[in-house]
């Protein structure tokens, strides 16, 4: 592995473990629908444009 | 006539001039122009930076304070050793910033051969995390210094609060642009009066209570931490932020190294600046915490968190001593300002120079300064004043400050690594084995201090404040590919062949007896 590659690692690992302490901490408050159409938009966006995942 | 012809009767050279006319003849590198005690004497604001924090670290832990700063100075100086090698390996390269572009800059790197050249938007991001880190310094000590004037003089206590900052801030940015604007030389002048007017007073304030009787040992062994402290993992997460924001201020004189294209003989004065200056913040970080808890107690330095000196000074002066550790503060931030004034110029101009900027920000003066960069800094901190509540800045420039501390510790480890870079010469050279403790303590700062710092500013100020610092560090990209875009259009070979020589061929520095 390369000294690069490394550094994106430590990155990802820092901002994923952030993540995960952040909806430890702050879990998602479901009564927010801009955060809800984002979540569910996005997904039906992700399922539409690769049908072929089901 | 011939020009030479003239130059000879006259004296003046002509064709130099015509030359100059058409712009040729500006300066194109820093002037090197200072020793090592000078560049220790610009350094020296460090030290100072502990004063902000004194109360923040006993808020968490009490007593275990003392240790983090120790333990966080000696940190330093594991990293510090690595970037002593590195500055006399690439003595043209500015600090950490310099090091990490020239190492993942070159055009020579596999990384960078394709159109979107990933090594050099490392080694860019790396020294905008730097910037970050050290810039906003201006704005939160000159908000600070507003604030404490306004205070001392009852008459500007009606002034809006902002509008005086900013007053405060063209004052005090435009003094010190126009100091350093005629060469570091000038700069390093000021840093050594302002160091002595902050730290003498400092050093008497702090050594006082030990002559006097007010500290008390048992002040510190009765308190180590709070009643409620645990080691579950929330915890170590807080212990983590502590020490990467202890690292902020601790650890932050590796700024000695920033001058390394202004050292007149990098190879010596480099190491020697980063030494000393280490082992008087080893000295002072540990003395001023040690002294405020044996003296004031935890509950003592928790009734006042913001400045501690100022009660620690009434105890061992009397009354004349608040007065005296007002001025004495006043000093210390104008130094801290200058200190990082002169770093983060430092690293836009290094950005600039290696087309991670634009290259308006690389131009210098005719005494060779980077009077564009200054400018730019100073407009940047204007606009943070503006913002008025600057906590939040500051923790988010902490995220950009282990950013770069992390990338360019890895710099040292791929310079070790990387077949042709190993065979550059080393006049200073880290212990046999640096190359392990580098990782070692890459990988503390980046995922493990990250995290803590990302953690630790939720607890504190919310989520928004690592969002603000994660917006900031984010604004380098649209940067980044504007100053790619404005190479690519200006003589990309030229600049290349520039560059590739500035890192990797021997530069003729002076003769060192």
């Amino acid at each position: 592995m390369e000294i690069e590659d490394l550094i994106i690692a430590n990155f990802a690992i820092a901002i994923l473990a952030s993540f995960l302490i952040y909806s430890a901490t702050n879990p998602l408050p479901s009564g927010i629908p801009v955060l809800e159409t984002l979540a569910i938009g996005g997904l039906c966006a992700y399922l539409f444009s690769n049908p072929n995942i089901l | 006539m011939s020009n030479k012809a003239e130059t000879s009767q006259s004296g003046i050279d002509w064709e130099h001039g015509a030359q100059c006319a058409k712009n040729i003849c500006d300066p194109q590198e820093l002037e090197r122009s200072i020793d090592w005690k000078q560049g220790l004497a610009i350094a020296l604001g460090v030290p100072l930076l502990i004063l902000p924090s004194i109360g923040y670290l006993t808020s968490y832990v009490w007593s275990f304070a003392i240790v983090i700063w120790g333990a966080t100075v000696l940190l330093g100086f594991l990293q510090n050793f690595a970037f002593g090698e590195l500055a006399t390996v690439f003595p043209k390269a500015s600090g950490l910033p310099g090091y990490t572009q020239t190492v993942f800059g070159s055009d020579k790197d596999k990384n960078n051969r394709g159109k979107f050249k990933f090594g050099k938007f490392i080694g860019g991001f790396s020294a905008w995390s730097y910037w970050f880190g050290w810039s906003p310094v201006l704005a939160i000590y000159a908000i600070l210094i507003s604030s404490y004037v306004q205070g001392m003089v009852p008459a500007l206590a009606g002034i809006n609060s902002t509008l005086m900052a900013l007053v405060v801030g063209v004052f005090i940015f435009g003094s010190l642009a126009i100091i350093n604007s005629k060469g570091l030389k000038n700069g390093a002048a000021a840093g050594m009066i302002l160091a002595v007017i902050s730290l003498i007073p400092l050093l008497v304030i702090t050594i006082a209570p030990f002559f006097t009787g007010d500290f008390q040992m048992s002040n510190i062994t009765s308190s180590w931490f709070p009643t409620d402290w645990s080691w579950d993992w929330e915890h170590i997460l807080i212990l983590l932020g502590l020490l990467a924001m202890a690292e902020w201020s601790a650890a932050a004189w590796e700024t000695a190294a920033i001058y390394g294209p202004e050292y007149k003989k990098p190879n010596s004065d480099i190491p020697k600046a980063l030494l000393v200056c280490g082992a008087i913040c080893l000295v002072l970080y540990v003395l001023v915490q040690t002294s405020v808890i044996g003296a004031l107690g935890v509950d003592g330095v928790l009734a006042e968190p913001i400045s501690p000196m100022l009660p620690l000074a009434n105890m061992a002066l009397g009354p004349i001593g608040a007065s005296i550790s007002i001025v004495m503060l006043i000093g210390a931030m104008l130094l801290i300002i200058q200190t990082a004034f002169l770093s983060s110029a430092r690293s836009i101009y290094s950005m600039s120079v290696e087309g991670n900027l634009p290259s308006v920000l690389s131009k210098l003066n005719k005494h060779g300064h980077p009077m564009n960069a200054m400018i730019a800094d100073a407009g940047f901190n204007m606009c943070l004043i503006l913002l008025g509540t600057p906590t939040a800045i500051l923790a988010a420039s902490a995220i950009g400050y282990i950013c770069a501390n992390g990338i360019s510790l890895y710099t040292y480890v791929k310079v070790r690594n990387d077949p042709e870079l190993s065979r550059l010469e080393r006049p200073f050279k880290a212990p046999r084995g640096w190359k392990s403790v580098a990782l070692a303590t890459t990988i503390l700062n980046t995922p493990f201090f990250l995290i803590g710092i990302i953690y630790l500013n939720s607890l504190e100020l919310g989520w928004a404040t690592t969002g603000v610092g994660f917006f900031m560090l984010c604004l380098f990209i649209p940067l980044w590919i504007y100053s790619q875009r404005e190479n690519r259009n200006r003589m990309p070979a030229a600049s290349a062949v520039h560059r590739e020589h500035g890192i990797f061929e021997p530069e003729l520095v002076p003769v060192e007896e």
